[in-house]
């Protein structure tokens, strides 16, 4: 489709674009977070109506090939605007975010939200680099966009030098691939690829291209970024970088392996099974050491990886089904955890554990939502988390994948107990320093029942979600 | 005279790449690591540039393709440079050592 007639279906994108521009311009004089927050909030329910009402459902390559738009991408960037807007209402919140630097930090989500969609999009090489490299730069910034704050800013350095070491390796790799075959197109890579003989050299670059997918969904050997970065970010940032990069993340990995390498599936799955299992052991293990709730909550988002890894890794029309619920769960249960904890935080504590004893008593209501979410997480009935591992262990044992789903079965038991830790030390104890009833702020307790609902819905009525994922695979 | 191959730029490119990686995990000073990261990107770039010249259709695509790697380059080096100033200001250093106060 030509450039003019590709911008009817990019609507969404300009509106994020432009609201991006004006939400960085709306700094109030006044030092409010109103003015910034509600052209942010503004600019994502516009994007998100236009995205939703979108005319035409077939498939459709825009700009030449460079921006596939079909159902995954419409399920992705649906879900992009959605964890932005719950992000935007977090960072509203006061304590959550630096009041100097709110309007930008929010821009820069917003372009972020931009940049993830056309990831999840690219169907050329050239558009991928260019986005992968705009969301890491993005990600650098925002981590270490905090006053005063030192540990953010050595998370944000740790963050950039090992994200720009993993991502020239996937730089080298397509130039390798385009070496192999002389192309940048998904489709004449893939035509490519069949054709040829040299197998070793395209799994060689396929592997470099996987460096830079796992460092973003933070697979074992590329996580050391991870738990830094989660527990010293601003909130509203942190909440963000655990949900949207990671979906897109998968959304790539799925694109890559059906348009790209369908020749290498077998190959393919090998590796990420092997990551997949290295990820859950590795996590779960180290989640049981940790002593900061936000470090802790860090591993179990690595683990909550590994889960979905092993849907995506079957190949299957199930296993795939099955991961798209469960990254809507955990997107939900994920963004309400750091919700809660921020409703939860007292004021000069360093997120340790401990300050959250027997906080269910100073702060009922946003503690009850964080069981709820932490449930879901842990994939216990009868909330979304459960029905999504439930159907990934049931796909893996219909592709026969014993070895999988034991392991899974065995770290899904070790997170059991871990996320009971933080139940334990939230009810089960008497406040240490007696402190009067925190009230929660209006945004965030209205995104707290909307998380929890959602996260509840999805699991007592999961027809409206697996249908959103089935549309996805079309 | 004849053309100087493929292979030589080839395996330049690769030494490059490797002096990179080596840079990048041995330098103990910041900056150190953001020049090696450097290298390794202009090895991607030349690569590109070395295969457009094999490349059966539309050479185009690759040295295109150099230019954007070089466009990166540059935006990641203001990135990393911001955020090494912002460590710099805090911590008063930019050896990666020093950075200790996120541990496992």
């Amino acid at each position: 489709m030509s450039t003019l007639q590709s911008l009817a279906h990019f609507k969404t994108e300009i509106i994020l674009l432009i609201g991006a521009f004006i939400t960085l311009f709306s700094d109030s004089p006044k030092g409010s977070r109103f003015l910034a927050g509600t052209a942010a909030l503004l600019t994502l329910t516009l994007a998100g109506v236009a995205a939703f009402t979108e005319a035409s459902q077939q498939s459709l390559q825009l700009f030449g090939g460079f921006f596939t738009l079909d159902g995954a991408t419409r399920f992705f960037r649906f879900g992009m605007i959605l964890a932005a807007a719950a992000s935007v209402l977090l960072g509203m919140t006061r304590g959550a975010i630096a009041l100097s630097f709110f309007a930008e930090s929010t821009a820069l989500m917003l372009f972020l939200t931009f940049g993830l969609i056309v990831l999840c999009a690219s169907g050329h090489f050239l558009t991928l680099l260019l986005a992968v490299e705009m969301v890491s730069l993005l990600s650098y910034l925002m981590t270490g966009f905090s006053p005063q704050n030192t540990r953010a800013r050595e998370a944000a350095l740790k963050y950039l030098l090992l994200g720009s070491f993993c991502s020239a390796f996937m730089l080298y790799g397509i130039s390798l691939l385009f070496g192999l075959t002389g192309s940048l197109d998904f489709d004449s890579v893939r035509a490519a690829v069949q054709d040829g003989g040299q197998r070793t050299a395209a799994a060689a670059s396929l592997l470099f291209i996987l460096t830079g997918a796992g460092f973003k969904l933070s697979l074992f050997p590329f996580h050391f970024w991870a738990p830094d970065v989660y527990e010293a970010a601003p909130s509203p940032v942190a909440a963000y970088l655990t949900v949207a990069p990671k979906a897109a993340a998968c959304a790539i990995l799925i694109r890559l392996f059906s348009e790209v390498f369908p020749s290498m599936q077998t190959f393919g799955a090998e590796v990420l099974q092997t990551l997949c299992i290295l990820t859950l052991l590795a996590a779960s293990l180290l989640a049981l050491a940790q002593t900061r709730v936000r470090r802790l909550i860090a591993y179990s988002s690595m683990a909550q990886a590994g889960y979905l890894l092993m849907g995506l890794s079957l190949f299957s029309r199930e296993g795939l089904q099955a991961a798209f619920f469960y990254l809507a769960a955990y997107g939900a249960a994920n963004l309400g955890v750091f919700a809660a904890l921020t409703a939860l935080s007292q004021r000069g504590t360093q997120d340790h554990l401990e300050d959250l004893t027997g906080a269910a008593w100073r702060n009922p209501f946003a503690a009850g939502c964080l069981t709820v979410f932490l449930l879901s997480l842990a994939g216990l009935p009868p909330l979304a988390g459960f029905l999504g591992k439930f159907w990934i262990f049931a796909a893996a044992l219909k592709e026969g994948e014993v070895f999988l789903v034991v392991t899974a079965a065995l770290t899904s038991m070790i997170g059991i107990f871990y996320y009971f830790k933080i139940l334990r030390t939230l009810y089960f104890s008497d406040p240490l320093i007696a402190l009067c009833a925190a009230p929660t702020p209006l945004p965030l307790r209205i995104l707290l029942i909307l998380l929890a609902s959602a996260v509840t819905a999805a699991g007592l009525f999961p027809s409206w979600l697996l249908r959103a994922a089935e549309s996805a695979l079309r | 005279m004849t053309p100087v191959p493929e292979s030589h730029y080839l395996i330049f490119s690769l030494i490059l790449f490797s002096a990179g990686i080596f840079g990048a995990l041995t330098r103990r000073n910041a900056l150190g690591v953001l020049i090696a990261l450097e290298l390794m990107l202009n090895a991607v770039a030349l690569n590109f540039v070395i295969f457009s010249r094999t490349a059966p259709e539309g050479s185009a695509s690759g040295q295109v393709s150099a230019f954007f790697i070089i466009a990166l380059a540059a935006a990641g080096a203001a990135a990393g440079l911001a955020i090494v100033l912002a460590v710099y200001r805090s911590r008063k250093s930019i050896q990666t050592d020093d950075t200790n106060l996120l541990k496992w």
